[in-house]
């Protein structure tokens, strides 16, 4: 029974993990929850807050100092997941951005909605220690994307809350549970972002606008998890190892502008505890570890953030863990 | 509800920032002569190309971090030569500089290939100029840091801002290889690397920009096929009409009289010396190429010897210089997009 509820709370906690979602360029993607909580919950809220350092301003593999900007980016999100029967689930996420970008001669920020993410996972096959999920869905052109600065200038799509395209996510992930021994759990994740094109960025009456679009994504991780009960809960560690590869964005004539797309790899780690079933909190950061980019891009110097979870039950709860 | 909170507090805390600059005002005029719907803000910011404010230089003949054929923007004035690299310039795309008294910036779009003299001595003031990380016409906007008022390179004025209207004194300069600039100017010095910035300089930061012709990153009002898009051009711009010269047009050494816009000009250019300039004619006729005398690149028609800088060396005018016409080396898609009714030059 025990080892049935921690297993339970192991998936539960896997979901939390971030498997990104661009909203910002520049290398820099905020990552958001985009995996369907995969438990047998009913129905559960996830309000997440996450906070981007931009500082590092990388030349293909190599740092340059004295970059004269700041950049910083902070996502706070309402992720609600539903389950709709034993194997399906649906998923929305509603991310909020700010944005911020500061010089020595100008501050710009923007705030607003941001693209809103509908996915569907199915559970393809789940037993005591194994648990495989397939995930699809949508990234929905609901985010602001007209955000001007001093002069009532369009700021750089990077710094929009929203892309103003249509995109596909799809995925997969694989659990398992008592890896070598019964505390610690292996999970990895792959997810692929084909993004759409943006015909008329920045347009206006009396202009038909830009084209843009950020680059297709591919991002992978593989992650371990202990896990360790108290008299207050269960607390749970982790450590993951995460590569993310971006394609060139399209501009303008050319489907492959410079100084955009790449590949990192970054080093996420978090811990949660969980003091019920249906309460869970979790803190995480990311660090990078080694960009590989094509050309000259301000990117990612470190991610933290928090998110807070609460789960109605299903009735037959208990019967569910049982199964497990 | 204590999560929420935590929650809340964290929000907070981080919406403090991090940031260790503090910013200007900035300029929040609304008033522009060009469309501000085609101003493209380019992603770095206003500053977040760092111009360069306080230039190094070296007198050598073998740079390590330049090639002979690596091309710079020369200027001379009261004998002194100086040379700027496009390696350099790539980066940072202004340099704040002056001899003696005469203050200019040299102002430099990777985007559109286009290197000009900017007087820095705007009204009574003098300015320094930085890049203000706005595009318009996929072209430099420099900013003035005395006013914060917007500038457009290529259309040489002041477009935003309470100069507004205000046109900008230019400064001629030549664009040529090292090798050839060193060998017209053996003094000449050389901008180095000691920029206070640490970048790689030698790497072009556009990957095949330069010589992709389906490569541009931002909207441009005409987009003009009649020669490739990035083919390298010299502009002659007076204020009735604007002529291009290709420098495939000039093959070893060549010479061209002409006239655009009602004044006689001479261009000189050779594509093998890497070098196309253009000078007002004024009582001068009969040109002819000279080679292989660099700084000497022409001759008029009773034997007075040009250089490069357009100065008379030789016969009854020795030491007066060709007036200087407005001239910008550029790829040909900005020069169409900016003057849509460039003629172009055909032998």
């Amino acid at each position: 029974m025990r080892k049935s509820i921690i297993s339970l709370l192991c998936l539960c906690l896997y979901s939390y993990q971030s498997i990104g979602q661009t909203c910002c360029s520049a290398g820099a993607p905020l990552s958001n929850m985009i995996t369907v909580d995969n438990t047998n919950q009913l129905l559960s809220f996830t309000l997440g807050y996450e906070y981007k350092g931009i500082n590092l301003l990388i030349d293909n593999n190599q740092r340059l100092i004295n970059d004269p900007r700041r950049r910083q980016g902070q996502n706070a999100s309402l992720k609600t997941d539903y389950l709709l029967h034993e194997r399906w689930a649906l998923s929305a996420t509603i991310p909020f951005l700010f944005q911020s970008r500061t010089t020595v001669s100008e501050s710009e920020s923007s705030l607003g909605l941001g693209d809103i993410s509908l996915v569907t996972q199915y559970q393809v096959f789940q037993k005591e220690k194994l648990a495989i999920h397939l995930a699809a869905g949508l990234e929905l052109p609901t985010g602001v994307v007209n955000h001007t600065g001093p002069s009532s200038i369009f700021l750089s799509p990077d710094m929009q809350s929203g892309s103003g395209t249509l995109d596909v996510l799809i995925g997969g992930s694989l659990f398992y549970d008592n890896f070598i021994n019964s505390a610690l759990a292996v999970s990895t994740e792959v997810l692929y972002k084909r993004n759409g094109t943006n015909e008329n960025f920045a347009s206006t009456d009396n202009f038909s606008g830009r084209r843009f679009g950020f680059g297709h994504e591919t991002l992978a991780s593989i992650g371990l998890r202990y896990q360790y009960v108290h008299s207050l809960g269960f607390f749970f560690p982790d450590l993951a190892l995460k590569y993310r590869n971006s394609g060139p964005n399209r501009e303008q004539t050319t489907d492959a502008a410079p100084n955009s797309g790449g590949n990192w790899l970054s080093l996420p780690v978090g811990f949660s505890f969980v003091p019920s079933l249906d309460k869970s909190i979790r803190v995480f950061a990311e660090l990078p570890l080694i960009q590989n980019l094509s050309g000259l891009q301000i990117t990612t110097s470190f991610t933290f953030g928090v998110q807070v979870r609460y789960s109605l039950q299903k009735k037959d709860n208990h019967q569910t863990i049982i199964n497990l | 509800m204590k999560y929420l909170y935590l929650l809340s507090l964290l929000v907070l805390f981080a919406c403090g920032g991090d940031d260790d600059l503090t910013p200007a005002t900035g300029n929040s005029n609304n008033e522009w002569l060009i469309p501000p719907s085609q101003v493209f803000d380019g992603g770095p910011g206003k500053d977040g190309i760092p111009s360069v404010d306080d230039p190094e230089f070296n007198n050598t003949d073998d740079p390590q971090f330049l090639s002979p054929g690596a091309l710079v923007v020369g200027i001379v004035d009261n004998g002194i030569a100086k040379a700027y690299p496009h390696i350099i310039l790539d980066w940072h795309e202004i340099v704040n500089d002056n001899i003696g008294d005469n203050n200019f910036a040299i102002t430099y779009c990777p985007l559109t290939g286009t290197a000009v003299g900017w007087d820095r001595q705007v009204g009574n003031r003098t300015t320094t100029f930085g890049v203000s990380g706005k595009l318009y016409n996929t072209n430099l906007m420099p900013f003035d840091r005395e006013t914060d008022s917007y500038w457009s390179q290529l259309r040489l004025d002041c477009v935003n801002g309470s100069l507004v209207g205000e046109k900008i004194n230019t400064v001629p300069v030549v664009e040529t290889t090292w090798s050839t600039w060193r060998t017209c100017y053996p003094n000449s010095l050389l901008m180095n690397t000691n920029t206070g910035f640490s970048r790689n300089y030698g790497q072009y930061p556009y990957g095949d920009y330069k010589t992709n012709n389906d490569n541009i990153i931002f909207p441009v009002d005409n987009l003009d096929s009649r020669l490739p898009a990035k083919e390298r051009v010299l502009t002659v711009i007076t204020e009735d009409a604007s002529k291009v010269y290709s420098i495939e047009t000039f093959d070893e050494f060549e010479v061209i009289e002409d006239q655009v816009g009602g004044e006689n000009i001479v261009v000189i250019g050779s594509k093998q010396q890497n070098f196309m300039v253009a000078y007002k004619t004024g009582d001068l006729s009969g040109f002819q190429p000279v080679v292989g005398e660099l700084p000497v690149i022409a001759q008029d028609g009773t034997g007075q010897k040009i250089t490069l800088t357009g100065e008379i060396i030789t016969g009854p005018q020795a030491g007066q210089q060709l007036e200087s016409i407005e001239s910008i080396i550029g790829y040909y898609f900005a020069m169409a997009a900016f003057y849509p009714e460039v003629e172009i030059y055909e032998e």
